[in-house]
């Protein structure tokens, strides 16, 4: 009869433990979607700078040539 | 002779959990027949070949001549369950899956009552279990409960529907998880050396 009572309880437990983490990973998931949309441009104009690599389409800027309009300007 | 006679019946449901397992693993074989022989694992079904059929049936008879009502609520869950993922094809019953799945259960319970219960927790245990385990396996085909509800989800599922059954049935629920274990080394061991064999041919 005891031991019954404690199964009743571990199930109790476990399926609130449950029902906890999965709305808990579910909603996470989300706002990890969201947080990393947001973060996303940032990250790739910095990886930009650092690397002068697109990292989109992996492409190499080309440094050889001068774009600076205001220090080339006449 | 009271003692006597509890340690016979306690033998013949465990014998009797142990052929029903093995009829349910025919039964799954014949189903994922296809299946298995595009990813080149070993079938059961196919090893027996014209003989899975015969066996399957004859295995049933003799679990049900050593316990009726944990033999057929086993088996009725085993159905239950496999036929409840199927939404959308009709079967030959005309009536969808999970139609048949439901009728079953009713069928069951109003047969078997908590026995039906116990047995349709324990075959839900294994379903989840085993599906956590085959979870890198079945990344291609995506037919699994661990993808459904998430990895730990399955788990925590399934030591859920275990301790329910342990609740209501506690010897059924031990003896079918040492059961399934048996059954699945006996399969490797079996299919194992055949396939070995053949290769040495």
């Amino acid at each position: 009869m005891v031991f019954d009572k404690i199964l009743l309880l571990a199930v109790l437990e476990i399926a609130v433990f449950l029902l906890g983490y999965a709305i808990g990973r579910r909603v996470g998931k989300k706002e990890g979607i969201t947080e990393g949309m947001s973060i996303l441009p940032l990250d790739w104009r910095r990886q930009l700078n650092e690397t002068s690599i697109c990292p989109l389409c992996s492409q190499q800027l080309n440094t050889n040539k001068n774009c600076d309009k205001i220090h080339n300007r006449d | 002779m009271l003692h006597e006679i509890s340690k016979v019946y306690l033998l013949r449901k465990i014998l009797c959990i142990f052929l029903t397992g093995l009829v349910i693993k025919i039964m799954d074989d014949y189903i994922d027949q296809d299946i298995d022989v595009l990813k080149k694992e070993s079938n059961l079904y196919i090893a027996l070949e014209y003989g899975g059929l015969p066996y399957g049936l004859l295995l049933l008879s003799l679990a049900i001549i050593l316990d009726f009502p944990t033999a057929l609520s086993l088996f009725f869950s085993s159905f239950a369950v496999g036929m409840a993922g199927v939404q959308s094809a009709k079967m030959p019953s005309g009536l969808y899956g999970f139609q048949e799945s439901l009728l079953v259960v009713f069928f069951g319970i109003f047969l078997f009552k908590y026995e039906m219960l116990s047995s349709l927790f324990i075959i839900v245990t294994i379903q989840l279990w085993d599906d956590f385990l085959d979870y890198e396996n079945d990344k291609i085909s995506k037919k699994n409960f661990a993808f459904l509800l998430g990895k730990v989800e399955c788990l925590l599922l399934a030591i859920i529907f275990f301790l329910l059954t342990v609740y209501f049935d506690y010897i059924k629920a031990i003896s079918s998880i040492i059961a399934m274990h048996i059954i699945v080394y006996i399969i490797k061991l079996l299919l194992g050396n055949e396939k070995q064999s053949e290769h040495g041919a």
